[in-house]
């Protein structure tokens, strides 16, 4: 036998490192928008931004973990009373209890997941929603002054941050999807990632391969449910209104959310992303458009997603990926070196 | 030597219908044991009970004279029981090598330092003679190539009794006789076998016990040759043919 103890592995590749640095530059470019005053172009940033968060979260849960939620809702909407909680009841600065609303969601987080996980496949999917629906049941019924009730409630926002909110909040909301996209990329690369990729493909296999595949998803669960929560608090401190089935709507959040993933590419770091720009500068592009309600909105994507599923199963992304083989923004493959030793290029 | 790994009257039912029943298997650290069996015979479920993927009705499963019927299948892997299965079950969307890694990593806990995780890596993929395919997407490959895997990614554990299910099932002569000198590098190592497969002649080449089961009962268990020369087994092959 000879000996490979000299192998090395490479990750970034050049391309990765020009995609990295044309998608910084969008960033420098909303910083941009954010630092100036046009109101509207803020908003649009901060729906985006809030959405690109959802979008990556859910593709975690299902494109890489193998979990499938249609209850997403549940802790945006959860979220979004524990923004509520902490300003209005506690009287916390707005901006500084966007964190800890959702350090709390993801407290709440285990016990519904400890519900959920007893559930497997389709079953754990409708668990989910069953699951966002009590908890908007329940937020429906305290009457307490804080929570609202039924008819909801507003974010109070203090007359000396008035003037400077949309700013404030455009920068908030870059931060969090920068943060969310970096955080899902470098949990991908780590071995954490590795062992949630493996569940995903293959469960059995995995845990016989030492993998403590409830543990993984688990974890994954908790860790997507801080990140959707936290992109909620940001949403509503632009928002400000918050009403229980707004919140907690599944039309609203986790039906188009899956349409971003969907269009864009399942189970790949890009994929939202693209999802969800696309998803913003197509609605964008129609909204004038008498005919485009929302409800037709959703009916169309939905249309255009379940095509995709059904055809192009990889997405916009993986169609790309198709033409331009090298191309990746967030490389997460590991790739083997041996000096002067000849590897099969299937697949490169 | 001490019995590294025993079946103590394990039974198994699906509902009504009883696949093992009061099996008592036993093998000794450092030794080989083969098994055969017609279809359907409960060999995969044995190795099912063995590995903690499937718990049995009754009985007991021991490991180093422990008791370890509760202990599930990924805290197994970790006290060093390797397995692979009879339809591999690749990572299809990570490459070989990362498919291996999961094994070098998770295999034996958490703790294991990088240096080595990598050399677990190297050993497994040089010994499957994998290395040029480390790259490649395991969804690509053919399936002698994903039998290799299963046996690499199990080695990547480096287990000290590795449990294998017609590991050369579909596979052609030429390659059977390749996988026969794999295994018997592994055997080498000092690693004990338990060798579930239908191709007899690939078994006897490298194990030093053979157990015969039918209708989840043991037939015979004891040396190879005068086990398959038992009229109760020939009667089943020839039966089977
Ligand atoms: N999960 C299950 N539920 C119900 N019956 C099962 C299950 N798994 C196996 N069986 C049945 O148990 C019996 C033994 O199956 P097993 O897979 O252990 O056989 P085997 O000896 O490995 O056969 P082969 O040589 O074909 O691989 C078969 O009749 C099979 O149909
Ligand atoms: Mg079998």
């Amino acid at each position: 036998m000879t000996s490979i103890q000299e192998f090395s592995v490479s990750r970034t590749t050049v391309t990765s490192r020009i995609c990295q640095s044309v998608l910084l530059i969008c960033v420098f470019w909303m910083l941009f928008i954010a630092s100036g005053d046009n109101k509207a172009s803020q908003g649009k940033i901060i729906d985006l931004c809030v959405f690109i968060v959802l979008a990556s979260m859910w593709n975690l849960l299902t494109g890489f973990s193998g979990l499938i939620s249609i209850g997403q809702q549940a802790f945006v909407g959860l979220g979004a009373y524990s923004l509520i909680v902490l300003a209005n009841g506690v009287g916390i600065n707005i901006y500084l209890a966007v964190i800890p609303s959702a350090i709390i969601v993801a407290i709440i987080s285990i016990p519904l997941g400890l519900v959920a996980f007893r559930l497997r496949g389709g079953y754990f999917a409708i668990g989910t929603w069953v699951i966002a629906e009590v908890v908007r049941l329940i937020v429906k019924n305290n009457q307490s002054s804080v929570i609202g009730a039924g008819t909801g409630t507003s974010l109070e926002v203090p007359e000396s941050l008035k003037s400077g909110r949309y700013q404030v909040t455009t920068f908030i909301a870059i931060a969090v999807a920068v943060v969310s996209v970096v955080f899902v990329y470098l949990f991908l690369r780590s071995r954490f990632g590795l062992a949630l990729q493996s569940v995903r493909d293959n469960e059995t296999g995995a845990r016989s391969l030492g993998v403590d595949s409830y543990r993984v998803r688990f974890v994954v669960y908790i860790v997507a449910s801080f990140f959707t929560s936290l992109a909620a608090a940001t949403y509503y401190i632009k928002g400000l209104s918050v009403q229980p089935d707004a919140a907690f709507n599944i039309g609203s959040w986790t039906a188009p959310i899956i349409v971003m993933v969907v269009i864009g590419g399942i189970g790949t770091i890009e994929g939202p992303i693209i999802g969800a720009v696309l998803y913003y500068l197509v609605r964008d592009f129609v909204s004038k458009n008498e005919f485009f309600s929302d409800p037709t909105f959703l009916i169309l994507t939905g249309v255009v997603a379940l095509i995709f599923a059904l055809f192009v199963k990889g997405g916009i992304w993986g169609l790309l990926l198709k033409k331009f083989p090298k191309l990746t923004i967030f490389p997460v493959k590991r790739r083997l070196h041996i000096q002067n030793f000849e590897f099969d290029q299937r697949g490169n | 030597m001490t019995e590294l790994l025993e079946l103590v009257g394990v039974s198994k039912q699906f509902g009504t219908l009883t696949v093992l029943e009061n099996l008592n298997v036993a093998i000794k650290s450092g030794s080989a044991l083969g098994v055969v069996g017609p279809n359907g015979a409960g060999k995969t479920t044995m190795l099912n009970i063995l590995a903690g993927d499937l718990a049995p009705s009754s009985g007991s499963v021991l490991f180093e004279g422990a008791d370890v019927t509760s202990v599930p299948s990924h805290q197994r892997s970790r006290k060093g029981i390797g397995r692979t299965s009879q339809i591999p079950r690749p990572f299809e969307g990570l490459t070989v090598y990362e498919n291996i890694l999961v094994g070098a990593t998770f295999g034996r806990g958490k703790l294991r330092k990088s240096k080595t995780i990598n050399q677990a890596c190297g050993f497994a993929l040089e010994t499957t003679g994998m290395t040029s395919k480390a790259n490649v997407v395991a969804g690509q490959l053919t399936l002698l190539e994903r039998k290799r895997l299963e046996l690499a990614r199990a080695l990547a554990i480096e287990p000290s009794v590795l449990l294998l299910d017609e590991i050369a099932g579909g596979l052609t002569e030429m390659e059977v006789h390749d996988l026969v000198v794999t295994i018997k590098l592994i055997r080498a190592t000092g690693i004990t076998l338990i060798w579930i497969e239908h191709i007899v002649h690939a078994l006897l080449e490298v194990v030093d016990q053979l157990l015969a089961i039918d209708y989840g009962r043991m037939l015979m268990c004891g040396d190879p040759k005068s086990v398959m020369a038992s009229p109760e087994v020939q009667s089943i092959y020839l039966g089977n043919e």
